[in-house]
């Protein structure tokens, strides 16, 4: 009765250890050994000794296939685990070749990885050597740019002030402001820093530079540029960097533009191409204290003339009127040198308690009270 | 061999090789003898198919085997059964008469258990 695993060669004991040339000379021992025996008591009951063979084979059977079962027996098991040990290292060499492919593959790529980072770090390390250089020369720093800038713009005529203060034409000094922001174009950091400087250039040099130069600057220095010129309200050339911002097809940069443009407007300049447009052909030449007395004039009038013709304030009204102010900057009046209080003491806003926004929401609520405490000196 | 033969359904030889080795160490001739012998020569066996039966129960561990010499002073391979082999003789023997009772019982013959 055999079991399961023995349909397939495999038994309890381990397998015979003798080499398999022995085993099957042992198989062909003893079945002859059995033959013999039954040729000879055939012969011993009066067979001749041929007949007494013949009769020992004709009984013993099929020779050739019991001789195969026997072997499958006892070898076949080695000859299944000698398949698996076939089949397990071929698999096992195919897995190493392709290890081996896929590490020289993989090695390959960090070579060039290595190589790469190896320029990198040399690019660095001359650049890095260069410095030290520059930090042992005694010449100030803002000299050396200058002879380097010497090397490919012009110096000496046209009055404009390249980034470190060497006087040359519009084109040339924009490119040198221009090569400073490129610097490091992902850096919003390094654009307020250079627009910073370039905000303090006399007169309109720093405007007609970026005038220049606007289009070719990254996204995250055109979303810095405005700051130092509309955050200094007293900057003579603030409307006019609000203007480029404005203009800018990049959402990012008109969303900042329109912020700003809250505190020299006093209105909502994002809805309506036009209402923008027109506002800056308006008060795009006029002197910034001017724009921002004016508009904060009107907006009081118009507040004022709402309180006294409605006895009770429309919320979605007047709150899309008080929102406007909700990006005002009150200090950009103060260094501008408007005074703001007086503007909306004239208008009548400051006589208007908070009770009288009492019939509006509780942010635009806040919203009044705010521009009250603008009445205060 | 007559009509009267018997020709053994799968399994018994292994059944009537392992009994017959309860009376000691034997080469195949022998136990192809005795069985014949108790059979009253009406069990057929081709006797070839005993090898690879004792071979198969060598390698499960019923049997352990040696060589030595015959009664005629031949050289032959011994078989005796190991501890393994008679409880396997037991259980075999048990599964067998189980099989034998049910099928005289369904035959119907009055003296099944015996067989």
């Amino acid at each position: 009765m055999s079991t399961f695993l023995e349909r397939f060669g495999i038994h309890a004991r381990s397998p015979d250890p003798r080499p398999l040339s022995e085993i099957a000379a042992d198989i062909d021992e003893e079945l002859a050994s059995h033959v013999d025996a039954s040729a000879g008591a055939l012969a011993d009951e009066g067979l001749d000794v041929g007949s007494a063979r013949a009769e020992a084979l004709r009984r013993f059977g099929d020779y050739g296939r019991i001789r195969r079962e026997c072997a499958r027996t006892q070898m076949g098991e080695r000859i299944v685990l000698q398949r698996i040990q076939v089949v397990l290292t071929v698999v096992l060499i195919a897995v190493v070749g392709l290890l081996f492919l896929s590490n020289r593959e993989s090695q390959a790529h960090e070579r060039a990885a290595l190589d790469a980072e190896k320029q990198v770090m040399a690019a660095l390390i001359a650049r890095l050597d260069a410095q030290l250089a520059a930090d042992a020369d005694p010449t100030p720093a803002i000299d050396r740019r200058s002879a380097a800038n010497a090397k490919t713009y012009s110096i000496g005529s046209g009055g404009y002030l390249n980034w470190d203060g060497q006087e040359m034409d519009l084109v040339s000094a924009s490119g040198t402001w221009e090569e400073y922001f490129h610097e490091q174009d992902t850096s919003w950091r390094h654009g307020l820093k250079v627009v910073g400087k370039l905000a303090e250039l006399p007169g309109t040099q720093g405007v007609e530079i970026l005038t220049q130069i606007w289009g070719r600057l990254s996204v995250e220095h055109r979303e810095q540029i405005m700051k130092p010129f509309v955050f200094d309200g007293g900057h003579p050339h603030a409307i006019e960097v609000l203007a480029l911002g404005y203009g800018d097809e990049q959402t990012s940069v008109k969303e900042r533009a329109v912020l700003y443009l809250y505190t020299y407007s006093w209105k909502d300049l994002w809805n309506g191409e036009g209402s923008g447009s027109a506002w800056f052909a308006e008060n795009r030449e006029r002197p910034v204290a001017e724009v921002l007395r004016e508009s904060a004039l009107l907006w009081a009038r118009e507040m004022a003339g709402m309180a006294a013709q409605h006895e009770h304030l429309v919320d979605d009204y007047v709150g899309r009127f008080l929102e406007a102010t909700e990006s005002v900057r009150p200090e950009t009046f103060a260094k501008a040198g408007v005074d703001l209080g007086p503007i909306l003491e004239e208008a009548g806003v400051c006589a208007l308690g908070p009770d009288r926004f009492a019939d509006l929401s509780p942010k635009n609520q806040m919203l009044a009270e705010r521009v009250l405490t603008w009445c205060k000196p | 061999m007559t009509d009267r033969d018997v020709e053994l359904p799968p399994g018994a030889l292994e059944l009537l090789a392992l009994k017959v080795l309860t009376r000691g160490a034997m080469h195949g001739y022998a136990i192809v003898r005795a069985i014949q012998e108790r059979g009253e020569d009406s069990l057929r066996i081709e006797e070839g198919t005993l090898y690879p039966a004792l071979h198969r129960m060598e390698r499960r561990g019923w049997l352990a085997s040696e060589w030595g010499a015959s009664e005629s002073n031949r050289r032959a391979k011994f078989y005796r059964l190991t501890p393994a082999g008679r409880s396997g003789l037991r259980e075999q023997e048990s599964a067998w008469r189980r099989l034998s009772d049910a099928v005289g019982r369904v035959l119907g013959a009055p003296n099944a258990k015996r067989a």
